[in-house]
């Protein structure tokens, strides 16, 4: 009889800057593409990011949960709460940091597996608006999950 | 640091859409007697209507000059053609000719939007998954031949 598996989803709020721009694009390209999103000044969203951890019914995962949740919310949350995606993610190396959803939910993956967490998170979602949202898994050869 | 983008891994991106449609449920070879037993209220003769959400998964890689799987304004053209025209403020049994001879039910409804859709989207870009609320309490969902997951 297979251990049954669980699926929590905890919810953090992003309040963050971003603009849409391309440093691979000519500027004509970037307007015609990013349109309003690439507007001079930028604009900014409360992001939501969904963290789903998966784990089995008979692990001691809840006396782990508030730590994993610290730990998720230390690097997704406090690096750029209030801040400028463009620029964070540059200052982290980022050569092309469009910050489109795509990018900000693969680098957050990235984050989250560089953490060892990809045994733990199932799948991530950034919430760009209430229309708008992408998703990934950072489970490790785990089938992706919507 | 094109590495640091997980251009090898493919990312979910989600769009709602919100259309409003009326709609009957009704059978025509089937009595009167037995429209109201099945169909009770949806039944009655004029329809009524739902302010529908349609959740559009599409899945594909990142590409690496835009950072994006498909560009919003393309995505919104499409789902704008194939599915704000022709069902948006219509009543789908008398205006949309797919439900002809299907009752609009949201199982039927869903199914028209994946036809509609899927042939929109090619290599490596593909729809994954449909879901289509008809009230806040009902709401369906289709992968085509994918495999769902959790």
């Amino acid at each position: 009889m297979t251990t049954p598996r669980l699926y929590k989803t905890i919810t953090f709020e992003l309040k963050a800057h971003h603009r849409l721009i391309s440093n691979r694009l000519s500027q004509e390209e970037n307007e015609r593409i990013y349109q309003k999103c690439m507007g001079k000044f930028g604009h900014g969203h409360n992001y939501k990011i969904c963290v789903t951890f998966c784990h089995s019914a008979d692990d001691i995962f809840y006396g782990r949960l508030k730590h994993l949740t610290s730990l998720v919310h230390s690097l997704l949350i406090e690096p750029f709460h209030l801040k400028s995606l463009n620029a964070e993610f540059a200052a982290m190396g980022v050569e092309n940091p469009t910050t489109t959803g795509e990018q900000i939910v693969s680098i957050f993956t990235q984050k989250l597996v560089e953490a060892g967490l990809s045994e733990h998170v199932s799948r991530l979602e950034v919430q760009e608006t209430r229309k708008n949202s992408f998703i990934t898994s950072p489970k490790k050869g785990g089938h992706m999950a919507t | 640091m094109g590495g640091f983008l997980l251009s090898a891994d493919f990312v979910f991106l989600s769009r709602k859409i919100y259309f409003s449609s009326a709609h009957r449920y009704h059978i025509e070879s089937w009595s009167a007697d037995k429209n109201l037993a099945v169909f009770g209220a949806c039944n009655n003769p004029y329809g009524h209507g739902h302010n529908y959400e349609l959740e559009v998964t599409v899945l594909g890689p990142v590409n690496e000059d835009t950072g994006m799987v498909i560009n919003l304004t393309d995505l919104d053209l499409i789902l704008k053609e194939k599915i704000m025209n022709p069902l948006d403020h219509k009543h789908l049994n008398h205006e949309v000719p797919y439900f002809k001879d299907r009752v609009p039910t949201t199982e039927n409804i869903i199914l028209f939007c994946w036809e509609e859709l899927a042939p929109c989207f090619s290599h490596p870009l593909s729809l994954y998954k449909l879901k289509l609320y008809e009230n806040p309490e009902l709401f369906v969902e289709y992968y085509g031949d994918n495999t769902p997951s959790v």
